[in-house]
């Protein structure tokens, strides 16, 4: 009896099968490589001059967060107005409006981008001071122990420096990449045609608060957190602080 | 800054010049403007007149006639039916307060009990709190509920005010701080006498101003632009929040992109300017935040 949601939920429920691809999806592409994105980010902001500016700039995509969701909207609308179809329409690559927000491809693509750009500002400013907190001496320590260059000096004396912050960043990742509703909801609507931006959050959402099942809703939640427990566990283990 | 050192600073900038440094340099600057791309449009948008919202070509960032009927329009609603848009941001910025306020006091003051009370199961707490970082409050949002629907507490501020509060990445961040503290000198004040309210509030809180700083820029946002928690518990349209109204507004296409900027731009100025002042107090901080294990 205890397990009826779950046989329910993947078994008979095909809302769920794709709100669970689509967050897969979302996942694979917002986790790996949004993280990767705010480490080079972080590690490219570093070296360089005006970086206080280039912090507020890339922090103020998260700052503006749940407002600004809206605008993209805009941006990608599917009509002429929509200023992405313009551009391209001008640029002469299309010769009708894309509908950005109405075809699987385009519609995860957006998103994936919202996501990446609205939620990378914490991660970002976390691997920026952990690359600030290495000292600068042991640069020119290993220097003289010959590290050359400066991927060298990334992989064997940075990234080893900054393990706690990154392991911070990641699990945060891994949050932002698997609770995606706020962003879907607002740029593809709810639910979103096809069920193409349905996400495992929008069908909680779904059931809890619109079709008051909460049971059904309670077994979604569980099997989100055991997910994401497991994956920050198993990134604890890979970058956990050896010194 | 001087004109002299400006100058000093860009030659020392342009001899660090190399050709991987000048293509990182061009890649960081386009990613920049692509971040910045929503919020100059906000901007811009906001003082557009509608008729040029209207205008085929479509003018990204160009506005011919900036007016500010936009923001006029956002204050001047005069019809009795229609909630008036200062309520949801005197909501806003009540609930704010409180909420940060709040906080602020809680988070620290359980930080300085983990780290610096020496309880019996202190070590334990901790790992339960970095095993709730994962628990991101969008999963909590069903069990929140139950707990408030419980409590009596729907259509109340009480609801969106209490739950936040209990936040694992707000004392973890806190405590990674309170721990530089130097234990000597609470020992030294406790022989002096004094308890330890006073150290808390006397000794360390004064101290841990940067990790105050970065916990409200991280938990500000959030808390400002809360769209879930006024849909589900607040059922009174007069004390909804300035996400629910901008949501409204923005449904309605291009016709109010105008009015929809102006109320983004407005809510997103006070997050800007605060994130500007702490700047640099966030990055101290964040040096010390990473998981320790």
């Amino acid at each position: 009896v205890g397990l009826f949601n779950f046989k329910v939920l993947f078994m008979d429920d095909e809302v769920f099968t794709k709100a669970m691809r689509n967050t897969l999806i979302f996942a694979v592409f917002v986790g790996p490589l949004g993280y990767a994105f705010q480490f080079f980010l972080a590690w490219f902001v570093n070296g360089m001059v005006f970086r206080k500016i280039f912090t507020l700039a890339f922090y103020a995509p998260t700052l503006a967060g749940g407002g600004m969701y809206m605008i993209w909207q805009i941006l990608f609308a599917n009509d002429r107005y929509g200023y992405m179809n313009n551009i391209l329409i001008n640029l002469g690559i299309v010769n009708r409006p894309v509908l950005w927000l109405n075809q699987r491809e385009t519609i995860q693509f957006i998103i994936i981008l919202v996501t990446i750009f609205s939620q990378m500002g914490l991660g970002f400013i976390v691997m920026l001071a952990g690359m600030r907190n290495v000292p600068g001496e042991l640069y020119e320590a290993g220097r003289i122990d010959g590290v050359g260059n400066r991927w060298q000096e990334l992989f064997y004396l940075t990234i080893p420096m900054m393990k706690p912050q990154m392991l911070f960043a990641a699990v945060n990742s891994i949050i932002s990449a698997f609770l995606i509703f706020d962003q879907s909801q607002i740029i593809a609507g709810f639910p979103s045609q096809n069920h193409d931006a349905h996400t495992l959050m929008a069908v909680v959402y779904d059931h809890a608060f619109i079709r008051a099942e909460m049971g059904y809703a309670y077994a979604v939640v569980a099997f989100l957190f055991i997910t994401m427990f497991s994956l920050s566990r198993i990134v604890m283990r890979v970058l956990r602080d050896n010194t | 800054m001087s004109l002299a050192q400006l100058r000093r600073r860009a030659v020392r900038g342009l001899r660090r010049l190399r050709f991987g440094n000048v293509f990182g340099f061009l890649l960081v600057t386009g990613l920049a403007f692509f971040a910045l791309l929503p919020i100059t449009y906000t901007v811009v948008t906001a003082f557009k007149p509608l008729d040029e919202l209207w205008v085929y070509p479509p003018r990204f960032l160009v506005v011919v006639n900036p007016t500010l009927q936009n923001f006029i329009g956002l204050f001047k609603a005069t019809d009795t039916s229609i909630v008036p848009f200062s309520r949801y941001f005197f909501n806003t910025i009540v609930y704010t307060t409180i909420t940060l306020s709040l906080m602020v006091v809680i988070s620290s003051g359980a930080a300085y009990a983990l780290s610096k009370l020496k309880m019996k199961w202190a070590g334990l707490y901790f790992k339960f709190i970095i095993s709730a970082l994962v628990v991101a409050p969008a999963m909590l949002t069903l069990p929140r509920y139950m707990v408030v629907n419980s409590l009596g507490l729907n259509n109340t501020y009480w609801a969106l005010i209490l739950p936040p509060l209990a936040s694992a990445f707000n004392v973890f961040l806190i405590k990674q701080f309170v721990d530089q503290f130097p234990d000597v000198l609470i020992e030294a004040a406790k022989i002096d006498g004094a308890s330890e309210y006073g150290i808390y509030a006397k000794m360390v809180f004064p101290n841990i101003g940067p990790a105050i700083a970065t916990m409200l820029i991280f938990a500000f946002p959030g808390v400002w632009f809360e769209r879930l928690a006024p849909t589900i518990y607040l059922t009174d349209q007069s004390m909804k929040m300035l996400i629910n109204g901008l949501d409204a507004i923005g449904g309605g296409g291009i016709g109010r992109a105008g009015a929809s900027a102006a109320v983004t731009f407005i809510s997103t100025v006070p997050l800007v300017i605060f994130f500007m002042a702490m700047q640099r107090r966030v990055v101290e901080t964040m040096a010390y935040s990473g998981i320790k294990m």
